[in-house]
């Protein structure tokens, strides 16, 4: 499968944020990622396109620090990641949280502000407001004190959210946050999204959802294993690049492109 | 009530025995918890019975090398015993929670045989050996009688440096026990924090069974953790309540024992189940508690 050769264009008039060059990541021993390269600039909002097993999730890790790179650069503002360390936050996927455990919402969003924190630092007045407002902000006020296991999907990400925010991060990344939430969580989280953009952070965001990613994201990219396309929704969108993307799953309805939604969830199911 | 009296009286002929079970039974569920938590549950049942092997395989050196322990065999002993025990179990929990991490093969099946292999050894060991004798088989089957001012002292001690350190390290080792990834981004060394809590419950847990044996010792760390999980919503209360379970019960423990002229281990470990059930039926039957939606 080819990459796309215009994907690292976009950057050009505008400062690079993020960049990805070359990456090629393993996964449980097999390889997940290879060769992909992409930039985004400031305050981007990127949606992260593929099929189920496509790389998104191996590719969050890689870009939150979690998993190696066999090869290939990330930087950050023109440094290699992790030099500025709390600069990127990650939120994963729902299944991967241990919601037996015993904490509640105030002591999760607080845990945000650790990176902060050095050894024997417990936090202070200047955290617990940041605390307080983010919680607020998200609207969760009123749970702070119940445990995040008695807490609905919404709700859930609405504490990793606010987590997220009190770690006044450079870059935000989102693994699937939309998966079992309700509406109005969806549009707060989209709203929430275009304030951080004025706030000059970059979001990226894996979804299924094509139509959202194309009409609330400033990028779209496309991955399954390597890069596909990489850009403005309506020029990655095409009805080729999907093909190239997701192969079986796409029919071609009158021109439109259709994504078989019951194939996808049979294979998420599967794993 | 006469019985109570008696034990609480300062002139107890087995003074020692109540304060180090009580501190036992406080201080295990502190370490515990992160076991429940970390589901590494059964490392909380193998880590103690490893660890007494290392006290049989400590007992068993003068034999094997042809010294004996001077004096009345039982100080030297001792501290045989201290070194054998923290050996085995820090090694062990080291390399069962990197084994664990890296989520091969059947971690259930590598501590069950650790687990039962460990307890057969020990009882091995020490039935061929003079020292054996001198209390150790005693506490392998749980009986809480020769404690020293020694012992007592050392308990007191290991169990002030794993508060202060659980204590100071709070921020740090609930982190990585909740959200390893988050850690990493956070540019915390999680490698560090994951030794450091692993050192701390090896620590524990030697002390714990030469104190009173691997029987208490699991019993105290795994089933106070499990009943204050029903019922606490935040850390805080998690570990308090486990910690007062476990201390309360092992100086309930030691008076039933005490009237009934029953072994307190054992007595321990059966009123910790009945506490467990309890608490369990009680957690079912309130509305509302958060106990409810964990399926432990």
């Amino acid at each position: 499968m080819k990459t796309d050769s215009s994907k690292s264009a976009t950057c050009l008039n505008e400062p690079a944020h993020l960049v990805v060059e070359n990456v090629a990541v393993a996964y449980g021993g097999k390889a997940a990622l290879g060769d992909v390269s992409f930039c985004v600039p400031v305050g981007t909002r990127v949606a992260v396109i593929g099929p189920n097993g496509a790389g998104k999730s191996t590719l969050f890790k890689a870009l939150a620090g979690l998993l190696p790179l066999q090869s290939g650069n990330i930087s950050i503002h023109g440094f290699p990641l992790g030099h500025h360390e709390d600069c990127v936050a990650y939120i994963p996927q729902r299944e991967e949280v241990d919601w037996r455990f015993p904490v509640t919402v105030v002591e999760v969003v607080t845990m945000g502000r650790y990176g902060r924190l050095g050894w024997l630092r417990r936090p202070g007045r200047k955290d617990r407001t940041i605390v307080a407002r983010s919680i607020e902000q998200l609207g969760i006020s009123d749970l702070a004190h119940r445990p995040i296991g008695s807490l609905s999907g919404g709700q859930q990400q609405r504490v990793f959210l606010a987590r997220a925010l009190v770690q006044e991060p450079h870059i935000l990344l989102l693994d699937e946050p939309f998966t079992g939430v309700d509406i109005a969580t969806q549009e707060s989280m989209l709203a929430f999204f275009d304030q951080l953009k004025k706030q000059g952070v970059t979001v990226l965001v894996s979804t299924h959802d094509l139509k959202l990613a194309a009409t609330n994201f400033d990028h779209v990219l496309l991955l399954n294993h390597h890069l596909i396309a990489y850009g403005p929704s309506d020029q990655v969108l095409t009805s080729e690049h999907l093909m190239q993307a997701f192969g079986g799953q796409v029919l071609l309805l009158n021109g439109a492109v259709v994504v078989d939604k019951a194939i996808h969830k049979c294979k998420s199911y599967e794993e | 009530m006469e019985t109570l009296r008696l034990i609480l009286s300062p002139d107890f002929l087995l003074r020692n025995s109540v304060y180090t079970s009580v501190l036992v039974g406080f201080s295990c569920p502190l370490v515990g918890v992160f076991l429940v938590m970390r589901r590494l549950v059964f490392m909380g049942v193998a880590l103690p019975q490893i660890s007494s092997t290392g006290v049989a395989v400590a007992l068993s050196l003068p034999l094997w090398l042809g010294f004996s322990l001077t004096g009345h065999g039982s100080h030297s002993a001792h501290v045989l015993a201290f070194v054998g025990s923290m050996t085995f179990s820090l090694t062990a929990i080291l390399v069962l929670a990197f084994l664990e991490r890296r989520g091969r093969g059947q971690p259930e099946g590598r501590l069950g045989t650790a687990y039962v292999v460990a307890a057969a050894l020990s009882i091995l060991l020490l039935s061929k050996n003079p020292y054996g004798e001198i209390g150790w088989l005693d506490l392998l089957k749980g009986e809480v009688i020769t404690v020293s001012n020694f012992d007592l002292l050392l308990t007191a001690a290991t169990l002030a440096l794993v508060l202060a350190a659980l204590g100071l390290f709070h921020k740090e080792l609930l982190l990585v026990s909740f959200d390893r990834a988050m850690a990493i981004t956070l540019g915390k060394n999680v490698v560090f924090w994951d030794v450091l809590l692993y050192l701390l419950i090896g620590l524990t847990v030697s002390m714990a069974v030469l104190s009173v044996g691997p029987l208490i010792a699991f019993g105290f760390l795994l089933i106070p953790a499990l009943t204050a999980h029903l019922f606490a919503r935040n850390m805080r209360q998690f570990t308090m309540l486990a910690s007062l379970v476990g201390g309360a019960t092992a100086f309930l423990g030691f008076w039933v024992a005490y009237q009934y002229d029953a072994p307190v281990g054992p007595t321990d470990v059966v009123l910790l189940g009945m506490i467990y059930a309890a608490a369990w039926i009680i957690a079912r039957c309130l509305p509302g508690n958060p106990g409810k939606s964990h399926k432990a």
